[in-house]
């Protein structure tokens, strides 16, 4: 009998259904990453897992026990499958230590010591043993998330769930929680994490779930899920994650929030901040100096510029796509003397080479 | 280490102390010392050179036609006034001795009151007002009962008979005299087969009713009512309510009897009237010709003041019980509220949509009606026909409205927790109602407390109005005295500073009490355990 089992799992709100039909199982001792773009199901679906959500229909069945089952102690389910959520929401009136020690103490009868030492036990795992009397404002949002997930190991579940535990961390903190749950996976306790982290789903769990439009579109092993793709649908997610995009339609374009996603996307690729510097000079100087500066001159109010940044593995191969065959091509060329030098000879030094397809086809390559 | 983590933590301690705020103490004393000498020594300089005197700066009540009248609360002696002089405008005061003090501060150009009541007045006010000698009219001053009561024959009776004996004469000359060594009151040492009765009386007529030493009330009316009292086999019970809920009082029977007041047609629509006690006039005060003569020093006057206001019939232990009446309310609907306002909480919680209706309505409720018309008609209809002490009503509707303020701070910060810290007790197996008094109720408590300690503050001060229905606090206790002394001002400041004091004292100890309360000002220590 497998550890989860979900059989035509269904959950409807008024206006929308984020999950479909839903099938699954799950064996002890895996590690699941479920992947797929915004807004398909995937915290829904590990929400039902503990019925935080009431499916509408279906079954989940937990160790064999039927969670949707009016009948069932849903505080004792609950207590065997942790959840660490992507706002950590550590208990502000309690000390960092007094957070893991509660729970024990009050559902499963350990004494005040014995909870105390697991807690330093726990909190000496996940690499803040020295926190352990700090107030939980006092401490970053990297280590508040730790500490979250050290909470859920206190009540020892043999599950523990994980809704985008990464999401809500600056980038520099991702890594340290990550590896804490790849630790973790090396352990062997049942995991499900939902996460954006491709490298983690990769490399860290036993089997990759892609979810699509409320379904479980395909599930296998990492391999298959980056490798070889069975289904189209999957193909492009995994593609699509690697390319960041972007549609330039006005002359003043938000450059602010361009820039920070940019950051958002390299991190994303485990590239490095430096990638993202080329990526945010490039955009200044080729899009905003020279671009945009023509179509002003020559009274074009859209320039209608897709700039697309593409990366190989771990940031290899980068290079940025400018395509504005649109109304930019219908312009007269700029002359020499139009060009800005300062700018063409900083594109130049971070470039190593700039490769013009066709006209309004720009691609730049980035150094290394 | 994150700097947000900080900044924010900061910010939130820094925001805490805010709701009761520290201003200096000794600057505040400074300024209430201020207030109260200007009080003595303002008129005294103004009139610092005037010649002593008291001629009335009328003569007749015709020069006073198109003037300002001012009025104690209830009163309807306007009519009289009105039917003889033209023009006149009317103003309302609690008592004479604001009526007084407004004709002397040259707000208003007359008072109008009981001829003896307007004697002693200018007796107490030497030199700044003065009696008109033409009095308005002849009034009659009668006891009056609810509709249909059998009292009313029956006190008809008495007074026929005692104003044949000559005991209402006897009365008359007893307590119309300056002298007070011989005003005292008849012990009720004598049998009262037929219970107890009801009688409210206003407390600031002197000489027909006022409060005295130990603030027991006393003067003709009560004397009289007594007397008639002995006579019929009851026992009194006195309460003194404010002139304009005195008439409530009795409609609605929460007192059997009260006294006296001028027939009116309108009064005898809903009251029965006793014949008249004494058939007496009304007079009208004016400034005095040449003003007020103080040739006291500041210190006299302000000595004076101290010895009328505290020192003379222990006045002091009036403000003192009423402090404690104060108290007492403040206390108990403090508790109270605090235990309604957690119960409103978890109604809302119950998810329940009437419930839920319920509370929003007792908050709209609460929030919408002036406390003071709360009360009122707590008192006077709610337990109208009920038994029920000024003091328990009070208490009542402090608790309600307390219940209501204190009950939306909390569900304000209960509802401003994160939903996530409401699942995150969920899925780690605790029971919906042990996640709210685990982990939502105590940090919600971290943000509401000192926004609570404020708002009960707030509610010691606004126990203020319960004279309405008859309880005798701190700011009653003060009316009292004005209207005895005759002097607005010294009294009115003496309370404004016993308030202020006990308020500081008050928000000072719960400042103690809510920083002992935040767990983030406790030692970082886990009691109970040792490091292995």
């Amino acid at each position: 009998m497998s550890l989860i089992e979900v059989k035509h799992l269904r959950k409807e709100y008024p206006n929308i259904t984020p999950l479909k039909d839903v099938n699954a199982t799950v064996e002890a001792g895996e590690v699941i990453s479920i992947i797929g773009p915004s807004g398909t199901g995937k915290s829904t679906f590990i929400r039902c897992l503990n019925r935080l959500e009431t499916p509408t229909s279906g079954q989940i069945l937990v160790d064999g026990v039927d969670m949707c089952d009016p009948a069932t102690d849903l505080p004792a389910m609950r207590r065997k499958m942790g959840m660490v959520f992507q706002n950590y929401a550590l208990f502000g009136h309690k000390l960092v230590a007094e957070n893991l020690m509660m729970a024990p103490m009050d559902l499963l009868g350990l004494s005040k010591q014995e909870a105390y030492d697991r807690a330093l036990e726990l909190l000496d795992m996940v690499g803040l043993r020295d926190k352990a009397l700090s107030w939980p404002h006092e401490l970053s949002g990297g280590q508040r998330q730790r500490v979250a997930i050290a909470r859920g190991l206190a009540m020892n579940p043999d599950i523990l769930l994980f809704d985008e535990p990464t999401s809500a961390l600056d980038p520099q903190m991702v890594s340290e929680v990550l590896t804490v749950i790849t630790d973790l996976a090396e352990r062997g306790l049942t995991m499900l994490v939902v996460t954006h982290e491709m490298r983690f789903a990769r490399d860290a769990s036993s089997r990759v779930f892609y979810m699509n439009r409320g379904e479980l579109w395909e599930a296998g092993p990492p391999e298959q899920i980056f490798e070889h793709p069975k289904r189209q649908e999957t193909h492009d997610f995994i593609f699509r994650v690697r390319n960041w995009e972007y549609d330039i339609h006005t002359l003043n374009p938000d450059l602010r929030s361009m820039d920070a996603s940019i950051v958002a996307y390299c991190q994303h690729q485990f590239m490095g901040r430096h990638a993202a510097n080329a990526c945010q000079l490039l955009l200044e100087e080729v899009v905003n100096n020279q671009l945009l500066t023509f179509a002003r001159k020559r009274g074009v109010t859209d320039p209608c510029i897709h700039v697309t940044i593409s990366a190989g593995e771990g940031g290899v191969d980068m290079a940025m796509t400018l395509d504005y065959r649109g109304p930019l091509l219908e312009v007269p060329e700029p002359t020499e003397t139009e060009w800005d030098m300062l700018s063409l000879s900083i594109v130049k030094g971070i470039c190593s080479r700039i490769e013009k397809v066709e006209p309004g086809l720009l691609q730049l390559y980035i150094r290394q | 280490m994150n700097d947000d983590g900080i900044v924010h933590g900061a910010l939130r301690r820094s925001g805490r102390r805010s709701p009761i705020p520290r201003p200096s103490l000794i600057t505040a004393l400074a300024c209430v010392l201020a207030l109260l000498g200007m009080c003595v020594f303002l008129p005294a300089s103004a009139r610092a050179d005037d010649q002593p005197g008291s001629e009335p700066s009328y003569q007749t009540l015709n020069e006073l036609s198109g003037k300002r009248f001012a009025y104690v609360n209830g009163s309807v002696y306007y009519q009289n006034v009105e039917e003889k002089i033209e023009g006149t405008e009317r103003d309302f005061y609690p008592s004479l001795a604001e009526c007084v003090a407004a004709v002397e501060a040259g707000k208003e150009d007359a008072a109008v009151q009981l001829s003896y009541c307007c004697q002693l007045a200018v007796n107490r006010r030497p030199g700044t007002v003065a009696l008109l000698p033409e009095p308005v009219a002849n009034v009659s001053e009668g006891f009056f009962f609810p509709k249909g009561s059998e009292l009313t024959a029956k006190f008809n009776d008495l007074i026929k008979r005692f104003g044949n004996e000559g005991t209402l004469a006897k009365l008359e000359k007893k307590w119309v005299v300056a002298d007070e060594s011989g005003k005292t009151l008849p012990n009720q040492d004598w049998e009262a087969p037929n219970g107890t009765l009801k009688f409210a009386t206003s407390g600031v007529i002197e000489p027909f009713s006022y409060v005295g030493e130990g603030g027991v009330a006393k003067g003709y009316d009560v004397e009289l009512a007594l007397l008639i009292a002995r006579e019929l086999g009851y026992h009194l019970e006195i309460s003194t309510i404010p002139m304009d809920s005195i008439f409530a009082a009795v409609s609605s029977g929460k007192a059997d009897f009260g006294g006296t007041l001028t027939q009116t047609p309108e009064r005898s629509a809903a009251c029965d009237f006793s014949y008249t006690v004494m058939p007496t006039t009304i007079s009208v005060i004016v400034e005095s010709k040449d003003g007020a003569a103080r040739d006291e020093s500041l210190f006299a006057s302000l000595s004076s003041s101290f010895r009328k206001t505290f020192i003379e019939e222990s006045r002091w232990k009036l403000i003192l019980s009423g402090l404690g009446v104060t108290v007492l309310i403040s206390v108990c609907a403090g508790s109270f509220g605090l235990l309604l306002g957690y119960v409103t909480v978890l109604a809302r919680r119950s998810g329940i949509r009437w419930v839920g209706k319920l509370v929003d309505g007792y908050q709209a409720l609460m929030g919408g009606i002036p406390l003071v018309v709360v009360l009122m008609v707590l008192y006077y209809v709610v337990f109208g026909s009920l038994n029920v002490a000024g003091e328990i009503v009070a208490i009542i509707a402090f608790t309600l409205a307390f219940g209501s303020t204190a009950g939306s701070t909390m569900w304000t910060a209960v509802d401003g927790i994160d939903i996530i810290q409401e699942e995150t007790g969920l899925a780690l197996g605790y029971t919906r109602k042990a996640v709210f008094h685990k982990i939502i109720f105590p940090q919600a408590r971290q943000q509401f407390t000192p926004q609570l300690m404020g708002q009960f503050v707030s509610l010691v001060k606004d126990t203020a109005i319960v004279g309405y229905i008859a309880v005798q606090d701190l700011t009653r206790a003060g009316d009292l005295i004005r209207a005895r002394t005759m002097d607005a001002f010294f009294p009115l400041i003496s309370i404004a500073l016993v308030y202020f004091l006990f308020c500081r004292l008050l928000a000072w100890l719960l400042r103690k009490v809510a920083a002992n309360l935040d767990v983030t000002n406790h030692p970082r220590k886990i009691e109970g355990v040792v490091e292995q």
